[in-house]
């Protein structure tokens, strides 16, 4: 009894220490790193500061939509309301703007842990068990993955987590059914989060019913119409939980934006357009012969196919995974991949686990894996680490599981002075690799990617802010048709004036004097004065009475304010 | 009585599949790939050039370590094996690539053997009373088989490459190797044979070493890995080991010799992964921000990016859509519609995979540690991946897919329906082999024409024919390295290039001038004479009388030769 204690004491300490380390890596300078708001969280910075005064959004629409017009993005609703309520709980701010984010990157290693605990309680000893469930935990508390995507307001990192833990209740629905409709809820609450999560949660649904629960009635096979009747009854509570999904997701079709949304969605760049495929295919066929063989093998489908696959394959490069990580800079450090380097022989030893011992484990993993690329790999864009999040936890069990191994051979070790060795070296190994990945995402990431989030619009507004009453005009054009957004967020509007200004308006040209659109050259000699034109460093065409020089991160010059009086 | 037609039953089988290796790998192969490319062009003079003189172009007396190249140095062995072709199809296409048919056709025998050492269990190899089916079902001839039909071993046992004759010999050296390794273990007194086998691999691993420059980095550390049975067990073989060890060095003094001069080096340098400086810009980079001491420089030291690239160049080459969809980006390694294998074989390489975990034995730890040995060369050298580099380790892969599919063939054999499963796996093997094949015949050679620099010979062959003695001919170099292909087109005789090596004017050992021939950039409209240019520079004369238009595959112009009044 006593020696109970002293390992369940071993696993509180050691989770309160994970569990303290994963807030320290997501809440620590929450607001001031990534160092400037992107796009979507700017769009996403109005929508919760309109709602939370008024419970209507930038466009005057209702906060309690299913689809938020969010300036022509149609963005899905769940992020906007937490961070509506976060705002009117805390004040609006960078960091109560992703402070949902970042409790839900918290939360996602609490999840893990009790997801792998009851994937594991049955199969491994229960020692073995706390072990695999910490060590998920501790993945999810320091992949440079889950860090990103939970400091920033970005929707899918939600729209995962709630995937995750609906998978949870699935796994706790084989001991009481009761639990399935917690999962339908998560899973429809997932929906309304990120839109991809409505291709992942079918195939999972499905996928664990065969994995789990219909693998005990296989050994009827003997008896056909036994094992039919069987597998029947046991896939009803799971066929009826995917039919209220799909009634829960009825507001989302039915929203006045929906149409629109998924023609926004179709337009970006994708395999789904078969025009370059087809122009390929002829060029192939015409140097084949152009003969029914040549017209067969060179269809534009089988090129189109072969697309999604290098996409598909885009995502298992172990650069990506593991050393180098996404090219965009707002979802990757560029140094990093999305886990740190040493989690590769425990996905290894957690797919070779699972052909040894858990196949069923390792089928619906791996298909929630695959699954979750799916949406990824559609775009031209590839690899994607926002849009394959859904993979994050299915990658981070196997991972865990991946310990097994490790474990039973560090035990077979014979000598104390080795195993003790062997100890030492793997912490100094995770941790010179954690330190690296915190030393260079709290001090060089932030210079590196200023870039990739906006760095510098804050300091516009705030700088035309300051002389906006001063001047007759105010001329922007920093080439980026956006920028309004930054306006609406930090400048003296208030959310009255940012709901009529934006009521028939997806992108903002003008507001009272200041005009988003370059200074136009040929009025210069007769223009009423004093005006002030923004523009990109080195491109003020007149020299100004006075300008002012927005440095970059590097303190080169990125953008000017002119003041011409 | 029986075992011998059962032997034959086998043979038979063998010779078989060697006999359509043969047939893929030769026919038409002076025409796909489309023409020579200048490295066989310059393998091929040199070539010639010895067999007539007794020296290179140069005027080189039998080089021995390296051929002076185009400002590179080319491995000598290759240069060699060409000279008995020589002999039977003069200088030719033919006799440049003929080497590399037969090695290819060697890979395909020896992959097949290697496989069968390693896979093969006791029963197979002596049973006596196999029928067709069962012949044919082993690991040793399904390995064969993936190996004659493979693209990658295909695409390089096409064309004057010398990594396929290294790769040849490295795969023979290997299988001797096994051999000698199985004797030590399992009859450990018959020494005289274990001896002969381990002589016969060093040579052979020293003649790759003398064929292409990656196999000096793979033969002496695979050497070291074959030899391990007979290291462990150096306390009664001590005399066997020094004999091999000295026997191996004295054959390896020459590159050891030069491994400071060009002849060795250059190419390491030329190509290394390092040359750009980027580790140690990005090491200080670190080191600034967070100040020089002790810890910084522990930290960021400069090996530690060393090894992130080496790292990440390795990576590259396990990239799925390399191994299995579009293949090397170099349009001369690869046919860009297919990988390094045909997609199915993914299924292979996976059942394979879980098939050597769930029997592993000790002597598959060779085919891991002969896999990593032949990444490391691709890995420290741009461009990745890089399916020629890398080719040394094509038997690896070719073995375990083998062993895939004989795997797949057992699991069918177990199920319901298996014949009708078998032949669809057939017909689905064929499909893709047509889709292949009608690709590299038919669409390959017309689509990268001009990365095979086509149209030398047809160029040549019109200044030939229209050439007035004494006239001056002008060839351009827009396409790069006429000389060399004037020089095997025109079979000019190598004396007469050697005795004016000393005289001419050279760009990177290129020659710019030849007797009444000159190489030049551009033309200025002045130049009298023959003329062969693209027509970008014929617009520069307004007198001219046009000869011939050399059209590529596809119908476009690529040279025309005129003559300039």
């Amino acid at each position: 009894m006593k020696k109970l204690d002293i390992e369940h004491k071993q696993v509180f300490f050691l989770s309160v220490g994970i569990f303290l380390l994963s807030i320290f890596l997501r809440f620590w300078q929450l607001g001031k790193i990534p160092v400037g708001l992107y796009w979507d969280e700017t769009a996403i910075f109005i929508d919760a500061k309109t709602i939370s005064q008024t419970l209507k959004d930038m466009h005057g629409d209702s906060a309690f939509q299913t689809i938020f017009l969010s300036y022509g993005d149609y963005k899905l609703p769940m992020y906007i309301w937490l961070a509506s309520l976060s705002f009117k709980l805390l004040g609006s701010s960078e960091f109560t703007l992703r402070l949902p984010s970042a409790v839900v990157g918290v939360l996602q290693g609490l999840v893990v842990f009790i997801l792998l605990r009851e994937l594991t309680q049955r199969r491994l000893t229960d020692k073995m068990s706390w072990r695999v469930s910490l060590l998920g935990w501790f993945i999810v508390a320091i992949s440079p993955w889950s860090i990103l995507f939970s400091r920033t307001g970005f929707e899918g990192y939600t729209g995962q987590f709630l995937v995750t833990t609906a998978v949870l209740c699935l796994m706790l629905s084989l001991k009481s059914k009761k639990w399935l409709i917690g999962s339908v809820l998560l899973a429809i609450a997932g929906v309304y989060s990120y839109y991809s999560v409505r291709f992942v949660w079918p195939v999972l649904v499905i996928c664990f019913w065969f994995c789990f629960v219909s693998i005990e009635k296989w050994s009827l096979w003997r008896k056909p119409l036994n094992l039919v009747k069987n597998l029947f009854l046991s896939s009803l509570p799971y066929l009826v939980c995917l039919v209220i999904w799909g009634i829960g997701l009825i507001p989302i079709f039915s929203s006045p934006y929906y149409a629109a949304s998924q023609q926004f969605r179709l337009s970006a760049s994708s395999i789904l357009d078969p025009t370059p495929y087809n122009i390929q295919s002829n060029a192939l066929r015409d140097v084949t012969g152009n003969n029914t063989v040549s017209r067969v093998l060179y269809h534009g489908w089988l090129l189109q196919i072969q697309s999604l696959l290098e996409n598909y394959s885009d995502h298992f490069d172990l650069s990506f995974l593991f050393l180098t990580g996404d090219p965009n800079l707002r979802h990757s450090t560029g140094e990093h991949g999305l886990f740190l380097l040493f989690s590769l022989p425990l996905l290894v030893s957690g797919i070779y686990y699972g052909v040894k011992k858990q196949p069923n484990v390792l089928v619906f993993l791996s298909i929630w894996w695959l699954i979750a690329l799916l949406p990824a790999s559609v775009p031209t864009d590839t690899p994607h680490a926002l849009r394959s999040l859904n993979a994050l936890t299915p990658i981070i069990l196997l991972m865990a599981i991946g310990a097994v191994p490790f474990v039973n051979c560090f035990h077979s070790l014979k000598k104390q002075r080795t195993k003790q060795a062997v100890l030492y070296a793997v912490i100094l190994l995770v941790s010179y690799q954690l330190i690296m990945f915190v030393v260079d995402y709290f001090y060089v990431y932030p210079v590196k990617s200023a870039m990739w989030w906006q760095q510098g619009y804050k300091d516009i507004v705030l700088t035309v802010d300051q002389n906006r009453n001063k001047y007759d005009k105010i001329w922007i054009n920093i080439e980026d048709d956006r920028f309004f957004l930054w306006y609406l967020a930090y400048g003296d509007l208030t959310v009255q004036e940012i709901q009529v200004a934006m009521q028939h308006e997806l992108i903002l040209k003008s507001w009272e004097n200041i005009e988003y659109k370059a200074y136009p050259k040929d009025r210069y000699p007769t223009a009423v004065k004093p005006f002030i034109i923004v523009t990109r460093a080195g491109s003020l065409e007149f020299e100004p009475t006075h300008k002012k020089i927005i440095n970059d991160s590097y303190g080169l010059p990125k953008f000017e304010v002119g003041f011409y009086e | 009585m029986r075992i011998p037609f059962q032997f034959s039953k086998k043979a038979g089988l063998i010779l078989v599949i060697l006999m359509v290796s043969l047939v893929l790998r030769i026919y038409k192969l002076n025409v796909t790939p489309p023409s020579l490319y200048w490295e066989e062009a310059a393998l091929g003079y040199d070539a010639y050039s010895v067999l007539k003189t007794g020296m290179d172009h140069h005027g080189h007396w039998f080089p021995v370590v390296a051929f002076e190249s185009f400002g590179d140095y080319k491995p000598a062995l290759y240069f060699y094996s060409i000279i008995p072709f020589l002999f039977v199809f003069g200088l030719s296409v033919w006799s440049v690539r003929i080497p590399s048919v037969i090695a290819g056709v060697l890979i395909v025998y020896f992959s097949g053997k290697i496989a069968g050492l390693l896979f093969q269990s006791e029963e197979l190899h002596n049973s006596s009373e196999m029928g067709w089916g069962r012949t044919l079902i082993q690991p040793e001839i399904l390995t064969m088989i993936i190996t004659c039909f493979s693209p990658w071993a295909i695409q390089f046992s096409r064309g004057g490459w010398e990594v396929n004759l290294a790769t040849a010999l490295l795969s023979i050296g290997v299988y001797f190797g096994l051999r000698a390794g199985s004797i030590v273990q399992s009859q450990p007194n018959q020494k005289k044979a274990m001896l002969s086998f381990y002589t016969l691999t060093v040579l052979l691993f020293v003649l790759s070493a003398y064929t292409y420059h990656a196999t000096r980095v793979i033969a002496p550390l695979l050497g070291i890995v074959l030899a391990y049975p007979l290291i462990v067990r150096y306390k009664t073989n001590w005399k066997q080991i020094c004999m091999l060890a000295v026997l191996a060095f004295g054959l390896m003094l020459p590159i050891l010799l030069f491994i400071r001069d060009p002849s060795v080096g250059h190419r390491l340098q030329e190509t290394s992964t390092f040359s750009t400086g980027k580790e140690v810009l990005e090491s200080n980079f670190y080191m600034q921000q967070f100040g020089s001491n002790v810890v910084t420089k522990l930290l960021f030291h400069r090996y530690w990016f060393y090894l992130r690239t080496i790292m990440i160049n390795a990576a590259t080459h396990l990239r799925l859509d390399f191994l299995f969809l579009s293949g090397d980006q170099n349009f001369r390694h690869s046919i860009q519609y297919f990988g390094l294998f045909f997609p199915t074989d993914f299924v292979l390489l996976i059942l394979s995979l879980f098939t050597l975990i769930k029997k592993w034995q000790g002597k598959y730890h060779f085919l891991w540690l002969w896999w990593v040995i032949g990444l490391i060369p691709a890995s420290l050298a741009l461009p990745v991946p890089h399916a020629l580099r890398t080719l040394p380790i094509l038997p690896v892969y070719m073995s375990v897919l083998g062993l895939g599919l004989f795997a797949l063939i057992q699991y069918i054999r177990k199920m319901p329906f298996s014949k009708i499963l078998l032949s669809g796996v057939a017909v689905l093997f064929c499909i893709e082999l047509i889709m292949y094949l009608n690709f590299y015949f038919l669409a390959y050679p017309k689509l990268y024409a001009s990365e095979w620099q086509y149209g030398y010979q047809q160029m040549v062959e019109s200044i030939q024919n229209n050439s007035q003695s004494g006239e001056k001919v002008y060839i351009t170099r827009e396409y790069g390295r006429p000389a060399m292909y004037y020089w095997f087109f025109s079979k000019t005789n190598p004396s007469d290039v050697q005795s004016e090596n000393a005289a001419a004017p050279k760009d990177q050992g290129e020659f710019l001038n030849f007797k009444n021939v000159t190489f030049s950039d551009s033309l200025t409209g002045n130049e009298k004479g023959l003329i062969a240019s693209t027509y970008k520079q014929r617009q520069f004369f307004s007198d001219v009388t046009e000869i011939e238009t050399i059209m590529d595959l596809k119908g476009q112009p690529v040279w025309l030769v005129y003559r300039a009044n």
